[in-house]
């Protein structure tokens, strides 16, 4: 586990969904958070792109549906 | 015990050439149910589908069932010499209004191995397969993930020149990535002349030969017999 790229992870969850870094671990989802609708998805798709320089894939857009798959992407691009 | 098989055209029955059938219960994947009786299984199987395509689906889908035991047998769709990229041929039949796929002979013209041997394109980069191979070990971490060598038979090579190079350099990432669990058949699947008049899709032999070599490996690995 990469607690940087954690931490970097949980602050552009915090900004674009607009809430504490505490209130966001493994299991935080698509839906299960109320804001994070499909709208917010590509907010969250962008600001990650932007933050890490990467450019992802139409299916891993598609797949990264909870911050552990997230957080493994990205891990992945960075490997 | 959970058994998720994510796989390419290979795995699949197929109906032609007719002398070359290969029924569902030929197949390593049906075999293998045949084996482990008491597991369930699960299987995602498309052609032509490249890993990248393949693996989200069960990152998004099946996350959450954490099998036990993954065998993945994609790659050969990645790292094929193409004559074109996906867009190229997209933006041509486009424009051709779907003409090169109604006459052959453009699209014999197009795949011609001479083209083909100048152009040498693969869909995915080797380091966007990598990639892909890293993110599904990483989502997937806690499963033991079995990944079978691309192969296809030598003759492949006067249909797709440059296949076998392309091959060669896409296993190593497997192997860097997946190590020991990197499952090689290709030799084997020769040895029982298993390739079909395609010289890239599976007879039944090497539908045994892939499902006693996964039997052996599991049996080794999980002390468990089948």
């Amino acid at each position: 586990m990469n607690e940087n790229l954690i931490n970097d992870l949980k602050e552009v969850f915090s900004n674009v969904f607009n809430i504490n870094i505490e209130e966001i671990n493994e299991n935080t989802a698509l839906y299960s958070l109320p804001q994070w609708d499909s709208v917010k998805h590509m907010d969250l798709i962008s600001s990650l792109e932007e933050e890490f320089l990467i450019e992802f894939e139409q299916s891993e857009i598609e797949s990264m549906i909870n911050f552990g798959i997230v957080h493994a992407t990205i891990e992945a691009y960075l490997y | 015990m959970k058994i998720l098989i994510l796989a390419e055209s290979a795995s699949n029955p197929r109906s032609f050439p007719v002398n070359e059938i290969v029924h569902l219960e030929d197949t390593y994947p049906y075999q293998l149910r045949g084996e482990y009786k008491d597991a369930i299984f699960w299987q995602l199987s498309f052609g032509n589908i490249t890993t990248e395509e393949l693996c989200s689906q069960a990152i998004a889908y099946l996350i959450h069932w954490n099998p036990d035991i993954i065998i993945v047998h994609s790659g050969l769709n990645d790292c094929r010499p193409e004559p074109l990229t996906q867009f190229h041929k997209d933006l041509l039949n486009f424009l051709s209004f779907g003409l090169i796929n109604r006459f052959s002979i453009i699209k014999n013209f197009i795949y011609h191995p001479k083209v083909i041997k100048k152009r040498q394109i693969s869909r995915v980069s080797k380091e966007k397969f990598r990639k892909t191979l890293k993110r599904f070990q990483l989502n997937f971490s806690s499963s033991k993930i079995y990944w079978l060598e691309i192969g296809a038979n030598n003759d492949y090579e006067l249909e797709r020149p440059g296949f076998h190079q392309k091959a060669k350099i896409f296993n190593e990432q497997i192997y860097e990535v997946y190590k020991d669990d990197m499952i090689l058949t290709n030799d084997e699947i020769k040895k029982a002349n298993g390739f079909n008049i395609d010289n890239l899709h599976w007879r039944l032999s090497a539908h045994k030969v892939v499902s006693d070599i996964l039997v052996s490996r599991i049996a080794t690995d999980f002390n468990i017999r089948g």
